[in-house]
């Protein structure tokens, strides 16, 4: 036996011997003799970046691989240098310190012992600062794991040293080892047989190299490639990315819609509900996305399809879960998500700065969108965690804060200086001061606003009233100018933040305070979540006086004009009153706040007038008028009447008025799902023609829309009868407007049920 | 100066080779009215001039084969372009996700196949698929046109014999004849509707419905009507009508439903007799067993057959090996972990939530039992001690096991275990 030939076989025993993989030879054919010749380990890639400038003594410490000894001689070699990242040396240094750091020298030391390949590739990844910073970089770090390094080798492993796609390598490792605040090693879950990192990479290595890729799919950063190679949580099986790639190919712009390339089926052809595991039993070997496709699915398996067949064309995607549904997002140009079957908010199955969308790929898109920028803030950060390391925590404060000017709003680097801040002995009057200058970076990004302010809670509470209703209110103005949804819960925020102030006047001002604010944001979301908190917790208290003082004082202080004294004056503070009321009705509507929807509506009848509108209905369905929860519409404009939105679903009849829109819609939901039998709607006088061709739609979901009827000229009345046993608990009237962009206008859209 | 003359003369080039080739074909609606004018069927072709891969020589194909088949049909085009709002209804009778594509319509505008991915090809055989088909599109308009313009029998008969034309996945998405027929014959006297216009919700929504006791019936378990239920659908099996292969299976799979669930309500493992249920997921694959249907039925035939057992090869065991409220053996394939004879620790180590019992380990080689556990047959455990001996050269060694699931959701899984002591 030749000595090369012992070598080999005594790596495959080391390999072997490792708990982690056994039976699992597929990783390892290459070193086991029999199978593959064994990996040189020679790169014959020509070398992508510069020649280390480690010191030797460094280098030498890589070379036993004893990783805890690197970071000692790191750290003695850092001693008295001047610690920044212009200086390549200090950089490099800070870079690998900072790799061990992340994932545990102890780790990194037992990874390099498993056997001389993984020793030569970590040796190998620790000289090369470039590939660190891209794996530093990347968004989730895999922290306190080898499963980040693990990918990382055996993609170096399957291309004999040379990785060609450094960024695509780094994105996978990171999605398969998870960061610090999302820990989730995906290696230790699943099946390697159907998830594997390598046949990911080379996938896409393969595809782009085809042509057949996105044409942006080349210029993603790793941040972006992890959202292309994937989900972390709830991932769909390798084979599927193949087969949707072969399978599924619509416009670019259109993977939005993808998930419609299978159909919507419960039960499966063999009868069997969604609610268990048999639905997908028959087709357990096929693979998800191909079963799917040929077999239907519903919310889960669609979402999952159409977010596979946007990744497998290089596009970033993600699946989400939402309350009773899952729906999906894709990204085919940087920055702009898009949702499909309901997307693109809820809880995301891959996420680098929290789970909730959009809160969190916004401060994604804002931290990351500056190429340039982060980059050099990363660097920064090594150098900061470098100080960190060595003691000096002045001057880890200084780098943490030069390197957010550099990037304001990432919250590691924020968290990291809060904790050093605390060191330190931070006073409430420091804090203060510290957040008055940093929330307002937060515009466009207010409840990451919320989420940094979460570090400094104890330095908060210790603040004055004042001071608490100051920030909160800086707070909230950052908020107002967000992109909110249903899916970011606002009054755990607003509770959480009242709960703070000492006196019950206090809490008065601050919930006037927070009104004012949002009742002129342009997104009404929150608003109409903070009015729902406000119902709750003080009109359904007994405390209406509190919020009725607060609201109008809010009103006021939304429309400063008002308050002169005189009946005119009188009759225009109404008017105020009263638009403030259809503000918030209309946020309510966003909200999907049925209480809040009711209640302000009673609230706005008996402060502003009741509706006077009373229109008899001409034509007839079976069955009898059924009580709606609420009404909404796709949009708002000068000539709707929020207040009497609720009035449409009765007999009687109210008004709403849309902006000008391609498909303007309104819907009506019912308290609980039930039988319908049909519905009448009405246009309101005037201008008829605008609406013509319209669609009756029913949900039981209130994503997921089956057509019912639908109308080429629809006259004033339209009377739909539904079949029998027809369920819903939403319905919608759509209008194509599509070649006109016109208004619509309906009196009334009354539902019927036996 | 050298620069600037090239620079010039390629100019035209680059500006030729970034321009998308496209289809000089017209739009649909104007292919629609040449057919209709002509009696001839239009070919729609279907893709994206500036998104779509290999586009010159698709473009290139397809123009070619429109001047060879240009007397016997009309070619269209629908070009789907990046940032165009569309709403592809309007347009054409079906939805699509695998661009590009090829749509046949009748002389009338009527749709009447279509050709994607793999079933496509070159242009040259996509036309030779669908030369047959379009020889009979006048046919089929004709027999469109009088499904439309009678009623009662005639009209389904019309509307029936038009489907009968068409494979059956194009004739499930004719609405307006299945519309026709459903409206003409509502209690399927022809037979008709059965075998055209229920698809599988609509089946199982009847079958659930007779399982209930009918429309006012609230009967549930095991007190459901099943006999009904089975009578139904083997009426609708032994119509002369119901004839595709596919709807055969479909409703062969209706019936294994109606069998599994009298089989889950009425019997126990110990006493159930699974012969009827097998003998119907056979029959569907028989039918066709390529298909997909046939092979979610070789799996529900595997799956309740009391002879067979699964295999577990890679290392992690998951839902396609688990089987609901019964126990089947597993044998799971060791060889890779054996490192000479020896004791060796055998372990199931969950990762999912799944509730799942094993029991009653034992070593095989070859497929021959050598040995078991040391433990009670029914001791319900993930974790065992198994005694291997010396494997001859090449030999097969594996764990067999007595396994079953305890949760509606299947969801056990995870990684196989075997470590030498």
């Amino acid at each position: 036996m030749k000595a090369g030939t012992v070598v080999k076989l005594a790596l495959a025993m080391l390999i072997a011997a490792d708990p982690t993989y056994a039976v699992k030879p597929e990783l390892f054919k290459d070193i086991i003799p029999g199978t593959n010749e064994v990996v040189s380990g020679k790169t014959k890639s020509k070398k992508a970046y510069p020649k280390s400038a480690l010191p030797k003594e460094v280098q030498e410490a890589i070379a036993t691989g004893d990783y805890t000894k690197v970071q000692e001689t790191i750290l003695a070699a850092l001693k008295g240098k001047n610690i920044r990242p212009d200086i390549p040396e200090v950089l490099e240094m800070a870079m690998l310190l900072e790799v061990i750091r992340e994932t545990d020298a102890k780790v990194m030391t037992e990874f390099a012992g498993k056997c001389k390949l993984r020793g030569k590739f970590l040796a190998e990844f620790a000289k090369d600062a470039a590939w660190q910073e891209l794996y530093l970089g990347c968004g989730l770090v895999p922290h306190g794991t080898d499963v980040g390094l693990d990918v990382l080798y055996r993609i170096w492993k399957d291309h004999k040293g040379n990785v060609e796609n450094k960024p695509l390598a780094v994105a996978l490792a990171s999605a398969w080892g998870g960061g610090e605040t999302d820990p989730n090693p995906r290696e230790k879950t699943q099946d390697p047989n159907k998830f594997n990192p390598v046949w990911r990479y080379n996938f896409f290595v393969k595809n782009a190299a085809r042509g057949v890729l996105h044409p942006n799919f080349g210029k993603l950063k790793a941040w972006e490639l992890r959202f292309v190679t994937g989900n972390p949580w709830q991932d769909w099986d390798d084979r599927s990315f193949e087969w949707a790639l072969e399978n599924i190919n619509v416009p670019w712009d259109k993977f939005h819609t993808s998930c419609w390339a299978a159909t919507y089926t419960d039960p499966s052809k063999f009868g069997d509900t969604v609610q268990g595991g048999m639905y997908n039993l028959p087709y357990s070997e096929q693979s998800q996305a191909e079963a799917c496709h040929r077999n239907g699915g519903v919310c889960g398996a669609m979402s999952h399809l159409g977010c596979v067949a946007a990744q497998a064309h290089g596009i970033p995607a993600y699946t989400v879960g939402q309350p009773g549904h899952c729906a999906y997002a894709v990204r085919p140009e940087r920055g702009t998500w898009v949702g499909g079957f309901g997307g693109p908010d809820g809880g995301m199955h891959n996420r680098i700065f929290g789970n909730q969308a959009p809160t969190s790929y916004m401060l994604m898109e804002t931290v990351f969108g500056d190429d340039e920028n982060v980059e050099k803030a990363y660097r920064h950060a090594a150098c900061a965690r470098a100080l960190e390391a060595t003691g000096d925590t002045e001057g880890a404060i200084d780098m943490w804060q030069k390197a957010l000017q550099l990037s304001p709003l990432h919250p590691f680097f924020r968290t990291a200086l809060s904790k050093q801040m605390k060191s330190q002995g931070l006073t409430p009057d420091k804090a203060y001061s510290y957040l008055s200058k940093t929330i307002p970076h937060y515009e466009g990004n207010g409840f990451a606003a919320v989420n940094m302010m979460q570090d400094l809670e104890e330095e908060i509470n210790a603040m004055s009233d004042e001071q608490k209703i100051k920030l909160y209110a800086l707070c909230h103005k950052m908020i107002s100018g967000t992109r909110s949804s249903w899916a970011v819960k606002c009054e755990s925020i607003i509770q959480k933040q009242s709960d703070t102030l000492s006196t019950p006047a206090a809490q008065e001002k601050y919930l006037g305070t927070t009104l004012a604010i949002h009742m002129n944001a342009k997104d009404a979301t929150t608003f109409g979540q903070l009015l729902e908190w406000a119902l709750k917790n003080y009109v359904e208290n007994g405390k209406e006086d509190v919020f009725g003082r607060a609201f109008n004082t809010a009103a006021a202080q939304a429309e400063s004009n008002s308050g002169s004294g005189d009946a005119k004056a009188e009759e225009e503070r109404l008017k105020k009153l009263g638009e403030a009321y259809n503000k918030a009705i209309v946020a309510a509507e966003q909200a999907r706040s049925a209480a809040a929807f009711v209640a302000l509506t009673q609230a706005a009848a008996k402060v502003c007038g009741a509706s006077n509108i009373n229109i008899p209905l001409k034509s007839t369905v079976p069955g009898k008028p059924i009580e709606a929860a609420m009404f909404r519409s796709s949009s708002t404009c000068q000539w709707d009447t929020p207040r009497f939105h609720a009035n449409i679903t009765t007999p009687k009849g109210g008004k709403c008025h849309t902006d000008k829109e391609a498909t303007p819609n309104f819907v009506v939901e019912l308290p609980k799902r039930r039988f319908v039998s049909g519905c009448i709607i009405r246009k309101t006088d005037g201008n008829e023609g605008r609406m013509n061709k319209a669609t009756v739609y029913t949900s039981e979901d209130g994503a997921t829309w089956v057509a019912r009827a639908s109308i080429d000229r629809m006259p004033k009345e339209w009377a739909v009868s539904f079949p029998e046993g027809t369920p819903a608990k939403w319905l919608k009237v759509e209008f194509d407007n599509s070649k006109s962009n016109d208004y619509a206008h309906i009196s009334h859209f009354v539902v019927y049920g036996k | 100066m050298k620069n600037i003359l090239l620079t010039t003369l390629l100019m035209p080039l680059a500006a030729l080779s970034i321009q998308a080739a496209t289809l000089t074909y017209p739009d649909v609606e104007q292919a629609r009215e040449q057919a209709k004018q002509a009696g001839k069927p239009a070919v729609i072709i279907w893709y994206g001039s500036d998104w779509q891969q290999g586009i010159d020589a698709f473009v290139k194909d397809w123009q070619a084969v429109g001047t060879r088949h240009g007397n016997t049909c009309v070619f269209g085009t629908f070009d789907e372009k990046l940032g165009q709002e569309r709403d592809r209804n309007k347009v054409l009778p079906i939805e699509h996700f695998n661009l590009p594509a090829v749509v046949l319509l009748a002389p009338d505008g009527s749709y009447m196949t279509e050709l994607s991915g793999e079933r496509l090809g070159n242009a040259a055989d996509a036309m030779k698929k669908l030369t047959p088909l379009a020889a009979k599109a006048t046919e089929f308009a004709a027999l469109v046109e009088k499904a439309r313009s009678s009623k009662g029998r005639e009209a389904v008969a019309a509307a029936a014999q038009a489907l009968a034309m068409l494979p059956m996945v194009d004739a499930m998405k004719q609405k307006e004849l299945k519309k026709i027929i459903n409206s003409q014959d509502p209690n399927d006297e022809s037979g008709y509707r059965a075998q055209f216009c229920m698809d599988h919700l609509d089946m199982y929504r009847e079958i659930q419905g007779i399982l209930k006791g009918g429309k006012e019936g609230k009967l549930s378990g095991k007190e459901r009507d099943f006999d009904a239920a089975e009578a139904y659908v083997r009426k609708v099996l032994n119509s002369r009508q119901l004839n595709g292969k596919d709807r055969r299976q479909q409703w062969l799979a209706g019936l294994s439903y109606v069998q599994r669930e009298r089989i889950l309500s009425t019997t126990t493992p110990q006493n159930r007799d699974v012969t009827p249920l097998l003998n119907t997921f056979r029959e569907i694959v028989k039918l066709d067993p390529d298909s997909q249907l046939a092979i979610g039925a070789a799996k529900f035939l595997h799956y309740w057959d009391p002879n067979t057992f699964n295999t577990v090869k890679n290392g992690y065991y998951t839902r396609g090996h688990q089987t609901l409220g019964f126990e089947k053996d597993w044998h799971v394939d060791v060889t890779s972990s054996y490192k000479g004879p020896g004791t060796y620790t055998f372990s199931l180590v969950p990762v999912e939530k799944g509730n799942m019992s094993s029991r009653n380990f034992r070593v095989a080689v070859n497929g021959k039992v050598v040995g078991k556990a040391d433990l009670p047959e029914d001791k319900n455990t993930k974790t065992v001690e198994l005694n291997v001996p010396t494997l001859p050269e090449g030999a097969t060694l594996e764990v067999w096991l007595t396994a079953q699931c305890h949760d509606g959701w299947m969801e056990a899984s995870g990684f196989i275990r075997m470590e030498k002591k």
